[in-house]
């Protein structure tokens, strides 16, 4: 939670919620939304809503990417590490066997698969984290109670002040068309 | 500022029946971690602690006199540490099977199970763990298996299979708790927005890292959710391959087999599926859970381990038969005689029975459904694959190339000190693990319900059928993709 | 403390005199030596001084000085050698002791000594455990409570008095027989002063038996001397002699010298045992017949008529007739040896067992007179003591004696007569009747419980004396470190006793004054003027003119035989001939032991560990696996497979083993090649004040002996107790092969037609690795400092190896080998290095079947494998290979996975499972005593729990003559590093050096037809190469 501000300091609107009670009523709401042009506002569910992506006309999560860069890291440096300590830093004779690489490529292959394993499990679940900007405990949505609901089983959308068509009685109108439960502004403190 | 309508209202959400069926499952599964715990819970606990306790004895014991409290000897230089390290290894398996594999087939059925699998996985990796930590002589030194520097500038020989081990296992271990905790993220947001007192709410939220089901946190989720899934897939198989490895690439009779990773692999989904379902019988008893945990469920995990048993039965009899093929005189003094009547040629029926003869009874429906049947059938199974790898271990082991060097394996009451109380511990961690955590994904079975479908008007209010919760998903909703889950009628 | 005037000369180190050409002594050392010598023991008493605290001051106070100026020949780390010699049984081994820094470590032995050539037996080995036991006895005492060594000396010295007036008469002394010249001289003395006082002589293992019979055949006790070497057909009569018997080291020498084959053309001696139990000789033999031991003597009656068959004339032939029987002998052992025998005359050996009775050692001889063998491969020597009487025979008198109540004192020095003195004696209910008795031993025992006092006797390496080989030679024995216990010898003693009339009091001056009449009498000079403290004599040659106007300097040759140990050698062997119908007095005076009315005969043999029981509290020698069954820890009554289906027992099972009143319960294990009827029981165990780790181990059998019955026993009765089973631990638990090809072995006429059978009989060639090889040669590691072309390897030949154990214990020796117990065996966790394998075959070629098979040894130690296995799998790295092609071990980088010995094919890693050093045997006695910690060699690493540890081809070894080498701007010489094993080795079976180079002799015998790599089918390439065993067997046998 942020500092409380002095007592002078004013309120006005973060963020616009709006509660339904169905995915079938968030999607077509979210569709609306996405037609009426906003940008940035978003869709809360309990769970992953099949169709939502569209109807908010999301892009496709650029996650695989940074996955793929992870898995080259760890096997590039599963591969280095073992060449080098075996191979160059301190060899060994073992078992009549060269050192380091190519003859050791074989008994390599458990050890450079692993680490490009781990390395990509890392990249997957570290690079969500980045894209989704997780962790973040305050974000304006939660001074909503009703908004606990939103992991249980109702449906909420929110759009937040700075989005350029932002207007609250406008934007609450096109909401409560859209079949909303109750729309609620969250309002919070700005210096 | 609080809104108009009485915040009272709210807590309906968990005071008063369920309003809709969606908040039927969140109530369903979240109460078990909110109301008391069943005596039933205690009694377990109770039992599986000590067993802990007696592990702590064990090993504190072990450190302060060395290995030799244990039986293992000279040939038989492994025995029942390594046999549990394998043992346990395996039935972590099962879990990133079900929920990987599974997943990535999409089979709805899963979601039933996989976070108990998945949780099952990890703490049977932890057991595993324990056992290469404490069967070294000098576990002080331990960190000399991993690649640090150290004062004699020396590194590790990458050319061990034990090293590979320590990697694929280590790496095991971490992907399967990355994979369990980000299934979490989302309950554990449930259970944070339901927390009537404040450390409950902070401690949840802590590990809920603020998840507000936002869907554009969704689309990444998903995502991330299905590439480890996709990794976890290979990463299962070529673990126990790797561990395999640790045998295949000896020299000695009864080890030096290529047939071993397939084989591990076979027998590791075999004990692991055995002891899932041990698991999931008794938090079914014990929590009421049968309209999450259908009989359908355990029927499709009967018939698995009817196909698992029949692979295994395939390497065992591909072993033998490659022994007398090779005409090798130590492959055949090993498998034709040392094995089935050697020393420990009861061990070798204890491996042979439980995993190849009794799993046969489930080619029958009456079998494949009746719950004393399989939690017996599950236990034995379980027996049957320690046996397996004793047999490996030991029965190889004790007899090798040159005769003035054989020799017995006989345990001591610290080796039985030290088996048990890993069952403890493993125990232990689940019986916490289903008292604080939902141990069904809230959120994927939510996902699998008509009302998730928003193609379909969904008005039931209130509503609430005694039907199963999760069964009827199947008929409903064909899987995505098109095919229609397995075992659906 | 009494007064001792100071000693003039110091042990000389034998390897601060390098320039001696061995076995000689007529080369002058060089001054500086002899400085070196001296400073030697100064730097060695001051460091033993410095471990033992002055407790132990007996040595002149000014020699004892602080460690604080390093004596220069003393530097830390670098060994210092010194010659010396120990008695076993009737003869002397001369030893060289490896000492660091004043403690003795390591024993060796020394090849200027006839007796030792350079090898020494597994006793030798283990004795420097026997000096450092943590139970020796530390005071005197009297009636068992501590007193000082000036009561004593004032309480008998009174006693002594009041003797003068009577000569003596109620004065006994007790002692074993003595080989010692010195010890002899001070008896005399002791008969001087006391002309009517008794000397008697005991041990519970002699060679009476024979001198009795050379008695009767020969006119004069005399030792035989046999020349293996030369001989074509040796037939051993109850005759362990390549381990049990007197002289046992140099008859392996010599006896592996006459079977060496270097090709499929050379000979081989042939050699036949007739035995009740199975030996290393008879493990060994070609042709083994399993004979009770009562029916032998009438096989060799036997033989010598079928000799007469075949021509050979033997005096007494007609008692021999009267007196054979050879109902149990099949007919070829007599027609098809004897005939062998008389075709090869003149080169021919049989010898008799000192378990037989004197008349079959006469026959032997009158055999050997009539084959023409005696001078070139019999020949006599002079023994020690021509005065010594039947052990048996003196004891009794002795205990007569004593009932007679005519002893008053009797003073027992050494020996343990209460433990192994004959039952029929009753010895310890007479001691106790001796109103003065005093016992000098090692430790307060037995014996030294029953008598009035007890004093400390000096150990061997801790006190000046000498000894007389077979042969005659007499060397030196130098103490090594002075007294742990504040000990006195027997010379002190005896000195004391005879009081006045000593020649010396000081054992050195009486040592010193022995030899230099040896030296001068070597020198044809007799007559000298006394022995003077300059350490020079006026002499006269044999004409009496004085010889040369110069003083013979004695002091040279005297520091030259301390150097080299060797002071006298004999010139040539002793003529001697056949008493006149001698033999046949013998045959037909022959008295029948007593026969009972039992069906069971129980034969007693010194242990080849315990000998006759003095080193039943010896860690080694208690874990050494016995060679015939692998037993460790424990004797037992060994039975034929046939006499257990009898007797309704199996291993475990007690029996009770009665001989009229005496009788003793042991636990039977059932032994192949075990004569039927017959039951074996070594001589040495269960004994009962040996120490904190030696107490009840086995069966004593002593209760079962009798004066009349001191070999063997027949006609006793066996009765299964039903007891529960005892518990044994054997190393070895499997005695089949299983037809595998791991110790190749093959008749001599297989081994003409096929040379190459091992390798034909073994693995296929081995595929070619994948990958390139490493090169040895230019050392790939970081900082290989020069890069070596020096690869080690090492051969062992089967045809030589006895099984007799010396090397295990060398090895353990040398590389503080810890023991781990009886049960930790049992477990299978033992920790040697070097272990003997042991294999039946039953191969009708080699006259062999399943209750009577074929044995052949295979010592295992690791075998350095170039493709090693257990390398690959050590995920840290702590056992790879090293430059020289040896497959190290890296302790502090060890983190005791054990992969590495699962992946072992030839199970030769060991693993400390415990801290074995102090949670095994001395678990509850507070660990490892300090004085066997003395004993540890600190050049080799003691392993700590929870590592792997395995055979290092005593690398420790290599690297400080390879450092040798570089100060001396030097290329290594071939044979100038031994392993431990290879240089105790008394068969020299196992060669070790450098298989890099073209000359050197391992290199030679790796490529010998015979040669095998042992599981090198595997492709693991190791670095030993084994040699098949050959067994010259006769045709005419099969």
């Amino acid at each position: 939670m942020e500092p409380r501000q002095s007592r002078r300091s004013r309120r006005a609107p973060s963020v616009i919620l709006a509660e339904f009670v169905s995915t079938h009523d968030v999607l077509h709401a979210a569709e609306a939304v996405h037609q009426a042009g906003y940008v940035r506002w978003d869709a809360h569910t309990p769970f992953p809503v099949h169709g939502m992506d569209r109807a908010m006309g999301l892009r496709d999560s650029r996650l695989g990417w940074i996955v793929i860069a992870f898995a080259l890291t760890g096997l590039t440096g599963a591969f280095v590490m073992m060449h080098w300590m075996n191979g160059i830093d301190y060899p060994t004779i073992v078992g009549d066997k060269p050192a380091g690489a190519p003859g050791t490529l074989p008994s390599m292959v458990p050890i450079l698969f692993e680490l490009t394993i781990l390395f990509s499990a890392f990249g997957s679940v570290l690079g969500m984290f980045g894209l989704n900007r997780l962790p973040r405990h305050h974000h304006p949505v939660f001074a909503s109670d009703r908004f606990r609901l939103a992991s249980d089983d109702r449906f909420f959308i929110s759009i937040e002040a700075d989005d350029p068509k932002f207007d609250v009685e406008k934007t609450r109108a096109m909401l409560e068309e859209a079949h909303a439960l109750n729309v609620e502004v969250i309002e919070e403190d700005v210096s | 500022m609080a809104y108009w309508k009485p915040i009272a209202e709210l807590d309906e959400a968990h005071l008063v029946k369920p309003a809709s069926k969606l908040r039927e499952v969140t109530h369903e599964i979240a109460r078990v971690t909110e109301n008391r715990a069943p005596r039933g819970w205690w009694i377990c606990f109770l039992l599986a602690s000590t067993f802990a306790g007696i592990f702590v004895v064990c090993v504190s014991y072990l450190f302060y006199r060395g290995v030799g409290v244990w039986g293992n000897t000279s040939p038989v230089y492994w025995a029942w540490d390594i046999t549990n390290f394998v043992w346990w290894v395996g039935i972590g398996h099962a879990g990133t099977l079900i929920s990987a594999i599974l997943f990535i087939f999409r089979q709805k059925w899963r979601t039933a199970i996989n976070r108990f699998a998945e949780a099952m996985t990890i703490f049977a990796v932890i057991c595993a763990l324990i056992f290469p930590g404490i069967h070294v002589g000098r576990p002080w030194v331990l960190f000399y298996v991993f690649p640090l520097p150290n004062q004699m500038t020396l590194w590790p020989n990458f050319k061990s299979p034990l090293l590979w081990d320590v990697f694929a296992v280590g790496t095991y271990f971490t992907v399967s708790l990355l994979f369990w905790y980000t299934g979490l993220i989302p309950d554990l947001a449930t259970l944070r927005d339901r927390s009537l007192t404040k450390w409950r709410q902070r401690i949840y939220g802590f590990f809920a890292l603020g998840w507000r089901g936002s869907n554009r946190h969704w689309q990444n989720y998903e995502r991330a959710y299905l590439i480890l899934a996709a990794i976890s897939t290979p990463l299962v198989l070529s673990v126990h391959s790797v561990v395999s490895m640790d045998f295949a690439t000896s020299v000695i009779p009864g080890w030096h087999t290529t047939i071993f990773p397939p084989y591990f692999v076979a027998g590791a989904i075999f004990s692991g599926f055995a002891m899932v379902e041990t698991v999931l019988l008794i938090a079914r008893s014990v929590f009421k859970l049968h309209r999450v945990i259908l009989m359908r469920h355990l029927e499709l995990m009967n018939k698995f381990l009817l196909l698992t048993s029949l692979l295994v039965g395939y390497a065992y009899a591909m072993e033998f038969f490659m022994a007398w093929y090779s005409g090798n005189q130590y492959e055949m003094a090993h498998f034709l005689q040392n094995r089935p009547m050697g020393p420990y040629y009861w061990a070798w029926l204890w491996m042979v029975i439980p995993n190849c003869v009794i799993p046969q009874l489930y080619w029958f429906k009456r079998m494949r459904t009746n719950i004393p049947v399989m939690f017996v059938i599950s236990i034995v199974i379980n027996i049957g694959m320690w046996f397996e790898r004793f047999v490996i271990i030991v029965s190889s082991l004790n007899r090798d190339f040159l005769p003035s060097a054989w020799g017995l394996f006989r345990p001591t009451i610290i080796d039985v000190g030290t088996f048990a109380g890993t069952i403890g511990i493993f125990f232990t961690l689940f019986l916490l693990f289903m008292r604080w955590l939902p141990m069904v994904s809230m959120t994927e079975v939510k996902g699998t319900l008509p009302q998730a479908d928003p193609h379909m008007k969904a008005a039931d209010e209130g509503a609430h059928d005694p039907s199963p919760i999760v069964g009827e998903q199947q008929t409903a909703v064909a899987a995505p993709g098109g095919l229609v889950p397995e075992g659906a009628e | 403390m009494s007064k001792r005037a100071p000693n003039p000369a110091r042990p000389a180190a034998i390897d601060a005199a390098p320039e001696f050409p061995k076995g000689h002594v007529d080369t002058p050392p060089s001054e500086e030596a002899l400085l070196l010598s001296r400073r030697g023991l100064l730097g060695a008493m001051a460091a033993t001084f410095a471990v033992v605290g002055a407790e132990g001051c007996r040595r002149p106070i000014e020699k004892i000085v602080p460690y604080t100026k390093m004596p220069e020949d003393v530097i830390p780390g670098v060994p210092s050698h010194y010659a010396t010699v120990m008695q076993r049984r009737g003869d002397a081994i001369g030893l060289v002791v490896e000492s660091h820094e004043g403690r003795p470590t390591k024993i060796e032995g020394n090849e200027a000594h006839p007796s030792s050539l350079g090898a020494v037996d597994l006793i030798g080995q283990a004795s420097i455990l026997e000096l450092y036991d943590p139970d020796r006895s530390t005071t005197p005492r009297k009636g068992g409570a501590p007193a000082s060594w000036d009561d004593f000396e004032h309480e008998l010295g009174a006693k002594l008095g009041t003797f003068d007036k009577d000569q003596g008469a109620k004065l006994r002394v007790l002692m074993p027989p003595s080989i010692s010249p010195t010890v002899l001289r001070m008896r005399d003395a002791l008969a001087q002063r006391f002309p009517k006082a008794r000397v008697h002589t005991w041990s519970a293992v002699a060679d009476s038996n024979a001198r009795m019979g050379a008695k009767a055949a020969l006119g004069e006790p005399l030792n035989t001397l046999y020349a293996y070497e030369k001989a074509r057909v040796i037939l051993a009569l109850d005759s362990d002699f390549l381990q049990t018997e007197s002289g046992s080291v140099r008859a392996n020498k010599a006896l592996a010298a006459g079977r060496r084959l270097r090709s499929a053309k050379d000979a081989m001696s042939r050699l036949y045992v007739v035995e009740p139990a199975r030996t290393a000789t008879g493990d060994t033999a070609d042709h083994r017949l399993r004979l009770a031991a009562g029916d032998i003597a009438g096989y060799a009656f036997a033989l010598a008529g079928e000799l007469a068959k075949s021509g050979v004339a033997i005096d007494a032939q007609g008692s021999a007739a009267k007196a054979a029987a050879s109902a149990k002998v099949p007919p070829k052992w007599l027609t098809a040896v004897a005939k062998d025998l008389a075709q090869n005359r003149g080169h021919a050996i049989v010898m008799v067992g000192s378990r037989q009775p004197p008349e079959v050692h006469a026959l032997a001889h009158a055999i050997h007179a009539a084959l023409g063998s005696v001078g070139t491969v019999v020949n006599y020597a002079a023994v020690a003591d021509p005065a010594e009487l039947d052990v048996a025979t003196d004891l009794k008198a002795l205990t007569d004696a004593i009932a007679a109540k005519q002893v008053e004192t009797l003073v027992i020095l050494g020996g343990n007569p209460v433990y192994d003195a004959p039952a029929d004696l009753a010895f310890p209910e007479k001691l106790a009747s001796v109103p003065l008795s005093v016992h000098a031993s090692l430790s307060f025992d037995e014996t030294s419980e029953k008598c009035s006092w007890h004093v400390p006797r000096a150990h061997e390496y801790e006190s000046w004396g000498d000894a007389q080989a077979l042969d005659g030679t007499v060397s030196v024995q130098q103490p090594l470190i002075a007294p742990l216990y504040d000990g006195r010898s027997d010379i002190e003693l005896l000195a004391f006793m005879a009081g006045p009339r000593a020649p010396q009091k000081a054992p050195l001056d009486a040592v010193r004054a022995t030899a230099q009449a040896l030296i001068l009498a070597g020198h044809g000079l007799s007559g000298c003027a006394p022995f003077d403290e300059r350490g020079d004599a006026e002499c006269k040659d044999a004409t009496g003119n004085p010889a040369g106007a110069h003083e013979y300097e004695l002091d040279r040759d005297w520091n030259r035989a301390l150097a080299m140990g060797v002071v006298h050698r004999p010139q040539g062997p002793k003529a001697a001939s056949l008493v006149p119908n001698g033999v046949a007095q013998a045959i037909d005076a022959r008295k029948v032991g007593p026969k009972g009315s039992g069906a069971f005969e129980v034969t007693f043999a010194p242990c080849p560990k315990m000998v006759d029981g003095r080193y039943a509290n010896n860690t080694w020698l208690l874990e050494l696996p016995d060679g015939a069954t692998k037993l460790v820890w424990d004797n037992a009554a060994l039975l034929s497979p046939e006499s257990a289906k009898q007797l309704g027992v199996e291993k475990g099972d007690f029996v009770k083993i009665a001989a009229g009143d005496r009788s003793v319960t042991a636990a039977v294990w059932v032994v192949p090649g075990q004569a039927d009827g017959s039951i074996a029981l070594t001589l040495g165990w269960g004994r009962k004040k040996a120490g904190r780790v030696g107490n009840d181990h086995g069966f004593d059998a002593y209760p079962l002996r009798a004066t009349d019955a001191l070999g063997f026993v027949s006609g006793v009765t066996v009765t299964k107790t039903g007891d529960e089973q005892y518990f044994f631990a054997q190393t070895q638990e499997h005695s089949s092969s299983e037809n595998r090809p791991i110790a190749h072995q093959a008749t001599l006429a297989e081994y003409r037609v096929k040379p190459n059978f091992a390798e034909l009989d073994g693995p296929p060639p081995r595929a070619l690795p994948l990958w390139s090889q490493a090169d040895y040669g230019e050392a790939p590691v970081k900082d290989a400092h020069a890069p070596s072309g020096h690869q080690w390897g090492m051969t062992v030949d089967l045809n030589a190896c006895t099984g007799c154990n010396a090397c295990v214990i060398a090895c353990m020796a040398e590389n503080n080998v810890p023991v781990v117990g009886k049960r930790e065996v049992w477990r299978g966790r033992e920790m040697h290095w070097l272990r003997i394998d042991r294999y039946y075959a039953d191969r009708a070629e080699f006259g062999a079947s399943a209750d009577d098979p074929a044995v052949i040894n295979e010592p295992v130690m690791c075998v350095h494998c170039e493709e090693a296995p257990c390398e690959n799998v050590c995920p840290v790295n702590a056992t790879t290979h090293g430059p020289e092609g040896l497959n190290e071990m890296a302790y502090n980088r060890c983190i005791g996975t054990r992969y590495c010995a699962n992946n072992c094919p030839y199970k030769v890693r060991r693993f400390n499972y415990l801290n074995w050093h102090n949670d095994a045997v001395f678990k509850d006695t507070g660990g490892l005593p300090e004085t066997l910690q003395m004993q540890q060699n600190p050049n080799v690493t003691v392993r700590f729990r929870g590592v792997m540890e395995k055979c290092s081809y005593c690398v420790q070894r290599i690297q400080s003559s390879k450092i040798k080498a570089k100060r001396e701007l030097r290329e290594l010489k071939d044979g100038e590093i031994r392993t431990a094993c290879q240089q105790t080795c008394p068969a020299d079976a196992i060669v070790f050096g450098d298989v890099n180079s073209e000359s050197s002799a391992v290199t030679r015998l790796t490529r010998l037809d015979r040669r095998f790599g042992l599981l090198a089918e595997l492709g693991t390439r190791p670095r030993t190469t084994y040699l098949g065993k050959v067994r010259n067997t006769n045709p005419e046998m099969a």
